[in-house]
């Protein structure tokens, strides 16, 4: 059985909008995969399902032989632990430093009267140091979050997301908001770590060139279906419009 | 993010209907243009303020005919009379919260009981002298027997010396005390407020509290304090607890939770919405979830607030003594019931010296937060 299994998954929003229908694919530890798709594609929407910020309408997300989607409030906030979100505006808690933001990938795992006041033992705090390391950013670590760029909050987001020692990575557009550039090294950091540690790893991305060099497989979400789910290669000038324009309209 | 929405708004109207006439004439004009809703609306307002007015029932002839005792009232303040005291050593006095035990070994009169010389340390011996166990006496009787005597002052108990040595002899106004109890009460009235508001503000924020009916319960419940200020709830604990500084503190903390939890409620409704959820998304539980997503977020705006109140408190302190609840109000009207007005003068000073300092600390303080 694959690590992720998602089966038929449909989400109707409460005003109707059906961000989602009949989505389903499996994947493996270790894996990289780039979902493609305009905005509104449902891209978004399917991470947030996986980890459980959206509740589905139907289907099953099945992580690890868990099913999220059966899943109380309760055990999702357990479950969460295992499930690594890096977001498109980094949502780094601005005033805290960034190795305590790094630190807080640990808060799932802690009781939670220890983990509120803040008390972090040693092994923690290497862990988060050494997922630091990784991103190039230890010489940061004191810093408030508030005072880095714009790309080394993503890269704390990553080392946040790391410290979590996740079974699955969801990344929301995490260059969007970065040049192309540091996209690219933002991006390599990212597939790095998440390589290193075998971590399956989704990201939602619009650059196809970015999603063709670090992506294993890719998949492309149209109107909340799935049109195209293979290796990079595969990606041709035919299924790129399947994916981007479906309704024939000029891309904005 | 209103001016924003603003301009899209002005930009799609200007689509659908083309540029908006502007006259140029209007833009030259150097006078407001008069409409008649700006002649309505200045109607209104006047009407408003002269309804007041009329209200407070005016009677300027009496203050012409009060200006001769306001002049005797002033001059009756100079000279200016601080009621000087001698005092050993500030603080004046210091309450042990704890108990300090000191041993001393000295020869002293053989005749002397451990009771005596525990006495005769309780008199003369200062206390930082005492701390420093194992010194000898600086001057030594003649008869030598060693005696052994230790000291246990307990918690609560005082060390002053009422009559002071021309050594370490400093001067101080007579209210100075009566003032420093002032500031202590508006110091922990702030520290209860702020702890006893912080639950109410988590129950009244839209964002932290667990259901819109104890939301809108916890704004009723801040509300009805709100409007009650901290005289009558003096006034309601000195008759339940009595007099003393205590009763001030109690009546600060309890006045202050429906401004503060308001002014705590608003900040945390400010909060960065984003930066919660990816806490939560940690898989983090509620507590850890507040103190690491919400709280620093909050922490300067909460922590400036406490400080305008500490400020705020520091004034109200000092009003509270006119109904028995300690501080330096007691004071002030004994001055004016026994026309001692020079005294109410000089405490009057020293009460300005004291409030601008604490203030200005403070702004330094909140200038520093945000």
């Amino acid at each position: 059985m694959s690590l992720l299994d998602i089966r038929g998954l449909r989400l109707v929003y409460p005003n109707g909008h059906e961000a989602l229908r009949n989505v389903s694919f499996s994947a493996e530890a270790g894996e990289i995969v780039a979902i493609i798709g305009r905005s509104g594609a449902g891209k978004s929407t399917l991470l947030r399902c996986i980890n459980g910020l959206e509740k589905a309408t139907e289907g099953s997300i099945v992580l690890d032989g868990k099913d999220i989607t059966k899943m109380s409030q309760q055990q999702l906030a357990e479950e969460r632990r295992y499930i690594g979100f890096v977001w498109q505006e980094y949502n780094l808690v601005d005033r805290l430093p960034a190795l305590t933001n790094v630190l807080m990938g640990r808060l799932g795992y802690k009781n939670s009267l220890v983990g509120a006041v803040g008390y972090f033992d040693r092994r923690e705090r290497e862990l988060a140091v050494h997922n630091l390391e990784r991103v190039n950013l230890l010489h940061r670590a004191t810093q408030r979050a508030d005072k880095l760029s714009g790309g080394e909050k993503q890269r704390v987001s990553i080392a946040r997301a790391m410290t979590q020692q996740p079974k699955i990575l969801l990344a929301d557009e995490p260059v969007a908001s970065l040049d192309p550039e540091l996209s690219v090294q933002v991006l390599s950091d990212l597939a790095r770590v998440a390589r290193e540690d075998k971590v399956l790893t989704l990201i939602n991305i619009h650059q196809v060139e970015l999603a063709r060099q670090f992506a294993d497989r890719i998949i492309g979400l149209a109107q909340g279906v799935v049109v195209f789910d293979g290796k990079a290669e595969q990606l041709t000038e035919a299924i790129m419009d399947r994916v981007y324009r479906f309704d024939k309209m000029p891309v904005a | 993010m209103e001016i924003a929405n603003k301009e899209v708004v002005v930009q799609t109207e200007a689509e659908r209907k083309g540029p908006p006439v502007v006259l140029r004439g209007q833009l030259l004009s150097p006078f407001p243009r008069i409409t008649l809703s700006g002649i309505l609306l200045f109607a209104l307002i006047t009407t408003i303020f002269l309804w007041a007015v009329q209200g407070t029932r005016p009677q300027p002839e009496q203050l012409v005919r009060g200006i001769p005792n306001i002049v005797n009232f002033v001059t009756r303040l100079f000279p200016v009379d601080f009621d000087w005291h001698a005092i050993a050593k500030l603080p004046v006095e210091i309450s042990l919260p704890f108990s300090i035990q000191a041993r001393y070994t000295d020869t002293l009169d053989g005749d002397a009981t451990l009771e005596q010389v525990a006495a005769e340390l309780r008199e003369t011996v200062p206390l930082d002298e005492l701390l420093e166990s194992g010194q000898p006496m600086p001057e030594q009787p003649q008869v030598s027997a060693p005696v052994q005597a230790s000291l246990l002052l307990e918690p609560g108990e005082f060390r002053i010396t009422n009559e002071p040595s021309k050594l370490n002899r400093v001067w101080v106004p007579g209210i100075l005390p009566a003032v420093i109890e002032t500031l202590q009460m508006a110091l922990i009235g702030t520290a209860l407020a702020v702890i006893l508001a912080i639950p109410f503000a988590l129950l009244a924020a839209r964002n932290t509290s667990p259901h819109p009916v104890i939301y809108q319960a916890t704004r009723l419940i801040m509300n009805a304090n709100r409007a009650i200020p901290e005289l009558i709830f003096a006034l309601v604990f000195v008759a339940a607890i009595g007099l003393g500084p205590f009763t001030g503190v109690l009546a600060l903390g309890i006045a202050a939770i429906g401004s503060m939890g308001r002014l705590y409620a608003e900040a945390i409704e400010q909060i960065d919405p984003q930066q919660v959820l990816a806490v939560r998304a940690t898989g983090a539980s509620r507590l850890p979830i507040f103190t690491h997503g919400v709280i620093p977020q909050v922490m300067p705006l909460m922590a400036s607030y406490s400080l305008v109140l500490f400020e705020h408190n520091v004034r109200a302190a000092t009003i509270l003594g006119i109904v028995g609840a300690g501080g330096v109000g007691f004071a002030l009207q004994k001055y004016m019931a026994l026309f001692q007005f020079r005294e109410l003068m000089g405490a009057v000073i020293v009460l300005i010296v004291a409030v601008t300092i604490i203030d200005r600390i403070s702004a330094h303080i909140r200038q520093r937060l945000i």
